[in-house]
C-alpha cells in the first residue's frame, strides 16, 4: 500500500508555496485528529479508481491556529486531493484558479513527464470538497452528485475535471473524473 | 523561447494582490497592480495566438488577459482578447465564460464606464464569486415564465431578514457582554450591517446573485480577533445552514435543533418559510453565475421541516416581546359600526412615519419638507434603517422611536457641522450636504 506522509507535501507540489503546503498539511493533521485517527490509518478511496493508502505524519500541530473547524476541512481536503492528484492521475497541481469561476485548481503535467507541453500546461480542472463527517444530507455521494450535476450533459467539448470529496470521520476519498 | 507558464505564474501573484487591495477598497492600488498583471498576461497570452491546439491553456490566458484588461478599464484591448480567445477551439466552458465576458464589455463601452466604474464593477465581480445564485420560477403558468414583483419583493425582503436575524443570534451565540461593554449597542450596529447584496440579476423568470460583503462589517467599532472570525465566517455558515441545506432531511434538522433555541429559528427562518411553503407562488433553485444551468432545486417543505423551521408562536416562549397582531375592520363611520373581519399574528410588520422638526437640548432643527421613513417591527424589535442620512436606530418601545431617531439626526447634524470639511469622509460628506439640503437649524457655528 501506497503511504501519503502529510509534512512531504511541500516538497511534491512545486508550484505553490511550501509555506501553503505545510498549512494544508496541518489543517489534515488537525482534521484527522479531530476524528480521533493515529498516524498509520488508511484513506480508502472510491472512483475512477478503488484503491486506499496509509497516512503517516509524525507533528505535533498547535492547534490555536486552526479553530474554524469549516476552514480545516476544507484545507485537509485539498492535502489530501493534491496527493491524490499525483497517485491516480498523470497530473498534479499547477495553480489556483484565480480568474474565472466555478473549480478550485487547474492540474497538469509535470515539467519532467514526457507529455509536458510548455505551451499547453493547463490540462484539468479539479473541484475540491471537504467533509468532517458524513450525513444523511452531507455525504460524499451527494457533493459528488452536486459537482456532476454542474456540468451540461449536452456540452460537446467538455473540459476536463476531476472531482475530489473528502470525508475525515472514516477517512475516505472519492476521486473520479467529472 | 519565452517560459509562458512563468509569466502568467508572475501575473496570477500580481492578481491576488490586487485583489487584496479591492477587498480594502484601494482602488488606485488595485488599477496600478492589475496593469501590471495585465501587460505579463498578455505577452503569455500572445505567445499562443496562433497556437490553436494549445487548449484549454490558451483559451484561459486570453480569459484572463482580458478580464485584467477590463479591470483596468482598456475596454477595446479587453475585447480584441475576447474574440482571440475565441478565435481559437475554447471548451465549451471556457467559451461561455469569454462570452459573459464580452457582454461585460459591451455594457462597459456602451454606458461609458470610468476607471472608477470599472473597479467598482471588479468589486462586485469578486463578491459574485462568493455569492448563492437563486432562481425564481413561477408554479402559476398564467403569465408564462415571467414572474409577479410582488413574489420577488416579498422573497428579497425575507432573505434580507432572515440573513440579519441570523447574524445577530450567532453574534449572542459567539459573544458576551465580557467581548463588548456595549453590548446592545453593538448588536445593534451589527444588525445594521448585516445587509445581504444582490450583485446580479438575470430576467428570464428571475435570478438573483446573493452575497454579503462582510469584510466592511464593524469596521469602525470592532477590531478584535474573534470578531474578524465572526464575519469572515458569516456568510458562508449563513449559505450552509440557511440558503442551500436539504430542509427535509432528518439530519439537518437535528443539527438545527441543536444548534438553535426555538426563538432562534423563528426568528432565522419564518422569512423564508413562505418561499418554500407547498402553497408558495413560485420555486426556488440555485443555479450557475450564469443562471443557466440548475444546480439544486428546493423542494417545498414538509410538514416535519415546517414546525422544526418555524416552531408555532404559541410552542415559543416568548418572554422578552410583544406579538404583532394585525385586525382588519371594515368600519362605515355613518352608521357608526364596526365589524371585525379577521385577525393574524405577524413575525413582521412595516408602517410609515414622518418628522417635521426635533428638538435636542438647546438645539432645534426643522425639515423643509416632512422627512419620511419607515419603521420596521421584527421579533419584538422596532427599526429604523434610514440610508439617506445613513442612520440606524432600534428600540423595543414604540412610542420613542420617532423622537430618538430624530435626537441622534439632530446629534449627527450637529457633530458634522462642527467638523473640519477635509476631515470628513466622502459618506459623511454626502449626508452632510443632504442634512443642509433637508433641514434648517436654529442655531449658528
Amino acid at each position: 500500500m501506497v503511504t501519503f506522509t502529510l509534512e512531504e507535501l511541500r516538497e511534491s507540489i512545486e508550484l505553490l508555496s511550501p509555506v501553503q503546503m505545510d498549512f494544508f498539511s496541518e489543517s489534515c493533521i488537525v482534521a484527522l485528529e479531530a476524528h480521533n485517527h493515529k498516524t498509520g490509518c488508511d484513506l480508502t478511496v472510491d472512483g475512477d479508481t478503488i484503491t486506499s493508502f496509509k497516512l503517516n505524519w509524525s507533528k505535533k500541530v498547535n492547534r490555536n491556529g486552526y479553530k474554524e473547524a469549516k476552514k480545516v476541512t476544507e484545507h485537509a481536503a485539498e492535502a489530501i486531493s493534491f496527493f491524490l492528484s499525483r497517485q491516480l492521475t498523470n497530473f498534479t497541481v499547477l495553480e489556483e484558479a484565480v480568474i474565472g469561476t466555478g473549480f478550485d485548481y487547474w492540474l497538469g503535467y509535470d515539467e519532467k513527464h514526457s507529455n509536458y507541453n510548455p505551451l499547453n500546461f493547463m490540462q484539468a480542472r479539479l473541484e475540491i470538497s471537504g467533509i468532517s463527517k458524513e450525513a444523511i444530507s452531507n455525504n460524499i455521494q451527494k457533493r459528488v452528485k452536486e459537482k456532476k450535476a454542474q456540468t451540461n450533459p449536452t456540452d460537446t467539448m467538455k473540459l476536463p475535471a476531476y472531482i475530489s470529496v473528502v470525508e475525515f470521520a472514516s477517512p475516505k476519498a472519492y476521486f473520479g473524473i467529472k | 523561447m519565452i517560459d509562458i507558464r512563468s509569466i502568467h505564474r508572475q501575473a496570477m501573484l500580481l492578481v491576488r494582490e490586487a485583489n487584496e487591495e479591492l477587498q480594502k477598497m484601494q482602488v488606485e492600488a488595485f488599477v496600478d497592480i492589475s496593469k501590471k498583471a495585465f501587460n505579463l498576461e498578455r505577452d503569455a497570452a500572445r505567445a499562443l495566438l496562433s497556437n490553436w491546439d494549445a487548449e484549454p491553456t490558451r483559451s484561459v490566458l486570453f480569459r484572463s488577459a482580458a478580464t485584467l484588461a477590463f479591470n483596468i478599464g482598456e475596454f477595446d484591448e479587453a475585447k480584441k482578447l475576447v474574440y482571440q480567445g475565441l478565435a481559437g477551439k475554447p471548451h465549451s466552458e471556457l467559451a461561455v465564460e469569454l462570452n459573459y465576458l464580452l457582454e461585460r464589455i459591451n455594457e462597459a463601452v456602451e454606458q461609458s464606464y470610468s476607471q472608477k466604474m470599472v473597479a467598482e464593477n471588479a468589486y462586485v465581480e469578486l463578491l459574485r464569486d462568493k455569492a448563492v445564485n437563486v432562481k425564481l420560477e413561477p408554479k402559476d403558468p398564467k403569465y408564462n415564465k415571467a414572474i409577479v414583483l410582488d413574489y420577488i419583493i416579498d422573497f428579497l425582503k425575507n432573505i434580507q431578514n432572515s440573513y440579519a436575524n441570523y447574524s445577530v443570534a450567532n453574534f449572542r451565540k459567539t459573544f458576551t457582554e465580557r467581548d463588548f461593554p456595549d453590548y446592545d449597542g453593538s448588536i445593534s450596529t451589527l444588525r445594521s450591517e448585516s445587509k445581504a447584496l444582490a450583485v446580479n440579476f438575470s430576467f428570464n423568470s428571475f435570478g438573483v446573485s446573493i452575497v454579503a460583503d462582510t469584510e466592511i462589517m464593524g469596521f469602525n467599532e470592532f477590531n478584535s480577533r474573534k470578531f474578524k472570525s465572526y464575519k469572515k465566517e458569516l456568510f458562508d455558515s449563513f449559505k450552509s445552514e440557511v440558503l442551500l441545506p436539504d430542509f427535509n432531511s432528518d439530519a439537518y434538522h437535528q443539527m438545527i435543533e441543536n444548534k438553535y433555541t426555538p426563538e432562534e429559528r423563528q426568528e432565522i427562518f419564518t422569512p423564508i418559510v413562505s418561499a418554500l411553503d407547498p402553497r408558495s407562488k413560485y420555486t426556488l433553485a440555485i443555479t450557475d453565475r450564469y443562471f443557466k444551468r440548475i444546480v439544486k432545486r428546493h423542494p417545498a417543505l414538509n410538514k416535519k421541516s415546517k414546525s422544526v423551521l418555524k416552531p408555532s408562536l404559541e410552542k415559543v416562549a416568548i418572554e422578552d416581546y410583544n406579538v404583532m397582531r394585525r385586525t382588519f375592520e371594515l368600519v362605515s363611520p355613518s352608521a357608526g359600526k364596526k365589524q371585525k373581519l379577521m385577525t393574524d399574528y405577524l413575525t413582521y410588520a412595516e408602517f410609515q412615519s414622518g418628522l417635521e422638526n426635533v428638538e435636542d437640548g438647546d438645539k432645534k432643527v426643522y425639515f423643509i419638507n416632512r422627512y419620511e421613513y419607515k419603521i420596521v417591527w421584527n421579533q419584538g424589535v422596532f427599526t429604523i434603517d434610514d440610508q439617506y442620512f445613513d442612520m440606524f436606530v432600534e428600540t423595543k418601545n414604540f412610542n420613542e422611536i420617532d423622537l430618538l431617531f430624530g435626537k441622534k439626526i439632530l446629534q449627527k447634524y450637529a457633530s458634522l457641522l462642527q467638523r473640519p470639511e477635509n476631515e470628513l469622509s466622502a459618506n459623511e460628506r454626502l449626508v452632510l450636504n443632504r442634512m443642509n439640503a433637508e433641514m434648517m437649524r436654529d442655531w449658528s457655528i
